[in-house]
């Protein structure tokens, strides 16, 4: 159960023998995918670039440690998942009224049906939940269905294992079609083709 | 097939990417004659094609700044590193503030008044007993110093300062009043 994106041309190797250049190419290989995953998360871009300046920080002051014969991918998308967490958490009072938000929200689309076919307020509801799923399913879905891994690179990242990582992404779906009004959640036409 | 099954079945193979390759025949044909599982399985599928869209709507556009690089090299590389003195007189100083809050900590359990007195080890009690020299049974002090110690205990408080009250667990003298008892009845 490996990710398997390959590590460069021996990239951290090179970064520990004190190659300042070779840091440089670490960060201009990985910073796009870590940056993605901490703007999903925050959705705040400011946030995210200073979560991304940390993360490499911390991969530099960590480069002894980090492990020569694979990807340094997974091991970044952690540290930016828990920074996320932890910079998120200090905002709690911010976040939390979103929950509300969303109840309104929900609560008011169901009251027009006739309007609730607009495909733009099913995303907006949608990023709303998106914002209070569980971290760990949030970080799920995120990793599955933005980022494109596999469940099994997905539960690497994560640090857990496959079985996990699949109820978690199922659980959040769950969660997510619950957030939807009803009149959403069939949409006109949805038919399976067969 | 039940529908329950079917339900979660299908929904792993489009909400979770897995192929039920030749399994696929039963549930092929239970969505053909069940039309609420069509609709829930339409509904997992839109959902799931909604769900991509919202999370590339949250990064669509955006790329981290070009001046994020120079700012991760001035914390990193352009930082010079800090000499092993430095470090060596930082931990020193925290070694040196814990020993002084644990100096203090035995300092104010250990103290003659303190209420820590005569309940904490031995060694704290027995430290306890010898800073105040016991009393005899004719009311005087034992002890040569016992001029030195009714010399400190008399000694008016200096101006300014609270008196403490003095409490004592003696037997009540017979001229105080009874204890009153029966009252509650």
């Amino acid at each position: 159960m490996q990710v398997s994106t390959e590590q460069p041309d021996g990239l951290v190797a090179r970064m520990r023998s004190g190659d300042i250049d070779a840091f440089e190419e670490f960060f201009i290989t990985y910073q796009r995918p870590v940056y993605t995953t901490a703007l999903a998360i925050t959705r705040d871009p400011f946030l995210a670039e200073e979560i991304l300046q940390d993360c490499f920080v911390k991969a530099y002051r960590a480069r002894h440690r980090l492990r020569t014969d694979r990807s340094p991918l997974p091991w970044l998308h952690r540290v930016a998942t828990n920074l996320c967490y932890s910079r998120i958490a200090r905002r709690r009072v911010m976040i939390e009224p979103i929950t509300t938000l969303i109840s309104n929200l929900v609560a008011d689309l169901a009251s027009r049906p006739d309007q609730v076919v607009e495909s733009r307020e099913i995303i907006e509801v949608l990023q709303r939940a998106i914002d209070a799923l569980p971290p760990k399913q949030q970080t799920a879905v995120i990793l599955y269905y933005l980022h494109g891994y596999s469940l099994a690179e997905a539960a690497e990242i994560a640090g857990c294992n496959v079985g996990t990582m699949k109820s978690r992404v199922h659980y959040a779906l769950k969660a997510l079609r619950s957030r939807l009004p009803e009149e959403q959640r069939a949409p006109a036409g949805a038919r399976v083709s067969i | 097939m039940s529908c329950k099954r079917a339900q979660r079945e299908l929904l792993e193979q489009f909400a979770l990417g897995e192929e039920l390759g030749s399994r696929s025949g039963p549930h092929l044909a239970h969505l053909v004659s069940c039309a609420e599982c069509r609709r829930e399985v339409g509904i997992d599928r839109e959902l799931v094609e909604n769900l991509r869209r919202a999370l590339r709507e949250r990064v669509e556009g955006s790329a981290p700044s070009q001046a994020s690089w120079e700012l991760v090299r001035r914390r990193t590389i352009d930082r010079p590193a800090r000499p092993w003195t430095t470090r060596v007189v930082q931990w020193g100083g925290m070694v040196s503030a814990a020993a002084a809050a644990g100096t203090m900590m035995f300092a104010v359990v250990t103290a003659p008044e303190s209420r820590f007195a005569g309940t904490q080890s031995p060694f704290i009690a027995s430290a306890a007993r010898r800073a105040v020299p016991p009393v005899d049974e004719a009311g005087g002090l034992s002890g040569a110093d016992s001029s030195v110690y009714i010399a400190t205990q008399t000694e008016p408080p200096l101006p300014g300062w609270p008196v403490r009250p003095q409490f004592s667990k003696s037997a009540p003298s017979r001229d105080s009043d009874p204890p009153i008892t029966g009252h509650m009845r």
